[in-house]
């Protein structure tokens, strides 16, 4: 029993000290938030007050010079509108590779390396494609572009949730007579919803963290979206580090909200079908 | 039969379902594959549009083998790769090993643990530059009134620690991401081995050691794998806290090709190291993918 203890006090110390190495980044940021440019030399963890200041700043363009809202709703829509066309595109080959197979197993490990591959390597012929197909500097250039980042992660998850949809669904609504595009969209698909669901929040969550082709894309300050609109925060005082935190809070909450919405499909996103529950 | 299931699109329903994903991937992933490979053997500039260019040959390539600032970013990539990657494992060990037991709280510690990967890389970076600021950060706070440091040190400035400071924040950001699939892993092993183990009356050590270790392998393999191919993908966290500096300290692969595309507009140089790099990246993904194959068929 001596050492069933030991471990379990091994245990709940080694949980506080995880907790507190994942979380005090957060928690430091979330101080420093309320913290004017003078506080945060004054006092090193906590703030003297929650003052909102630096949030009231980030969002007038007149005291900050930035324009966090119109990068959040630049974020929003490219995200959105990525979901959108890399959900309608992947989830049906995920279905026609989960039920015929099509193209074997090289065809979907083809479609897995393109994941696989750093970004960078991109970087060059996209910004090149965009720039001459006119698309540079618009929301759709870059939904188009996360839409192709983002269609192997689809067709990898919406295959793992076709696969345990039952066949005999598939056969009992041909013998009624169905023809093949009422059997994916009025009896499979609507039994993949939540998978679904789980799948476009994801796409969203991958497409609102992205940085470097929003970087090389979108170079007006009303078109950027927030991760490059808080990749510079320098000002006359230098470094603006409160306001900086405070944009990363911004950033950073509706992505925690989303998550915590998924929670039960989330890991299986995340290691890429690693794992499943 | 009826008519609808004769026609063409039935037929060929399962190909035209996969054809918007054939021409989407086709035109950007192998397409631009084709691009970068014709510009990597010209010397093709852009200043707001490209510039008139001669094909040259192997020039770029020679030219990156003997780059000092590409070799060192292949360097330091592969050095944090090679150091953050193992940490990462055994701390992802150690708290799915703590995680799987019967604790308290137990879901609400996993989705607390998620927070650092899914935290936008750019954030990620600037919650890092807050924590290591020599000036005010908490690190050197808690250090120095700790006794452990006497001055203030700027841990991204210096070019004996800088790499280290990005590699601890790789560490914090992706040990979530061993953690869930040692866990996963750890959650699908059978129980009828530990019940045999416990009527043997074996200590956990043993049970850790002869049981737990070598079923858990094939996990601990996927997962360093993933984690390794994912590393060297590592761009936002540097361009955001160092942008490869002090000097060349910081350096990685991924910021090389990016100044010399985007700053120097040498895009043609840039697209022979673009090639060079996923060269790299093919032969280690197909590597990768034949050890997992291996292992999935035992």
């Amino acid at each position: 029993m001596n050492a069933k203890h030991l471990i379990k006090i091994i245990t709940y110390l080694g949980i506080i000290v995880t907790s507190i190495f994942f979380l005090t980044p957060i928690a430091y940021t979330f101080f420093t938030s309320f913290k004017t440019q003078v506080e945060i030399y004054q006092y090193p963890i906590f703030p003297k007050d929650f003052k909102l200041d630096n949030y009231f700043i980030i969002f007038n363009p007149k005291l900050s010079g930035r324009f966090i809202l119109w990068n959040i709703a630049s974020s929003a829509i490219v995200s959105f509108g990525s979901m959108i066309i890399s959900i309608i595109v992947g989830t049906i080959a995920a279905y026609s590779i989960s039920r015929y197979r099509t193209g074997g197993d090289n065809l979907f490990f083809m479609i897995l390396t393109t994941r696989m591959a750093p970004p960078i390597v991109f970087a060059v012929p996209i910004f090149l494609i965009m720039k001459y197909s006119g698309l540079i500097n618009t929301y759709l250039g870059l939904a188009i572009v996360y839409g192709a980042f983002n269609l192997a992660l689809v067709i990898w998850m919406m295959k793992s949730f076709f696969d345990e949809v039952p066949k005999d669904i598939d056969d009992a609504a041909q013998i009624d007579g169905w023809s093949k595009f009422h059997v994916l969209f009025k009896f499979v698909l609507p039994r993949v919803y939540p998978g679904l669901f789980a799948t476009a929040i994801l796409c969203i969550i991958f497409a609102w963290n992205e940085f470097l082709f929003a970087l090389l894309l979108m170079q007006s300050p009303y078109n950027q979206t927030l991760p490059v609109g808080i990749a510079g925060f320098y000002g006359e005082r230098g470094w603006e580090w409160g306001q900086m935190a405070a944009a990363g809070l911004i950033a950073i909450l509706p992505i925690y909200i989303f998550a915590l919405i998924i929670q039960r499909h989330l890991v299986r996103g995340l290691t890429m079908g690693g794992v499943k529950e | 039969m009826g008519v609808a299931k004769s026609s063409s699109i039935e037929r060929h329903w399962n190909k035209l379902l996969i054809l918007p994903t054939m021409i989407y991937l086709g035109i950007f992933a192998f397409g631009s594959f084709g691009l970068v490979l014709f510009l990597s053997f010209t010397n093709i500039a852009f200043r707001g549009e490209i510039s008139r260019f001669d094909i040259i040959g192997v020039e770029n390539y020679a030219k990156a083998i003997m780059d000092p600032t590409f070799l060192t970013a292949l360097k330091n990539t592969f050095i944090l790769a090679g150091v953050a990657v193992p940490v990462e494992m055994l701390l992802g060990l150690g708290i799915a090993l703590m995680l799987n037991q019967d604790i308290k709280g137990r879901r609400i510690l996993r989705s607390l643990f998620i927070l650092p990967m899914i935290t936008t890389p750019i954030v990620v970076g600037n919650m890092w530059r807050l924590m290591y600021n020599s000036e005010f950060g908490l690190i050197n706070y808690v250090l120095m009134s700790w006794g452990i440091l006497s001055k203030p040190v700027p841990f991204l400035g210096l070019p004996e620690t800088a790499l280290w400071a990005i590699i601890l924040v790789d560490i914090w950001q992706w040990t979530p991401f061993t953690t869930l699939i040692i866990l996963a892993g750890l959650q699908a092993l059978p129980t009828a081995p530990y019940e045999a183990a416990l009527v043997d009356g074996a200590s956990s050590w043993q049970i850790f050691r002869k049981i737990t270790l070598p079923m858990l392998v094939p996990t601990l393999l996927i997962a360093f794998l993933l984690r390794f191919m994912d590393a060297i993908k590592i761009f936002d966290i540097v361009y955001i806290t160092t942008f490869g500096g002090p000097g060349l300290s910081t350096e990685i692969v991924g910021l090389t090709i990016y100044k010399e595309a985007f700053k120097k507009l040498n895009l043609g140089y840039a697209s022979a190291l673009t090639v060079l790099v996923l060269f790299i990246v093919i032969i280690l993904s197909n590597i990768v993918l034949m050890i997992i194959n291996k292992i999935m068929r035992r």
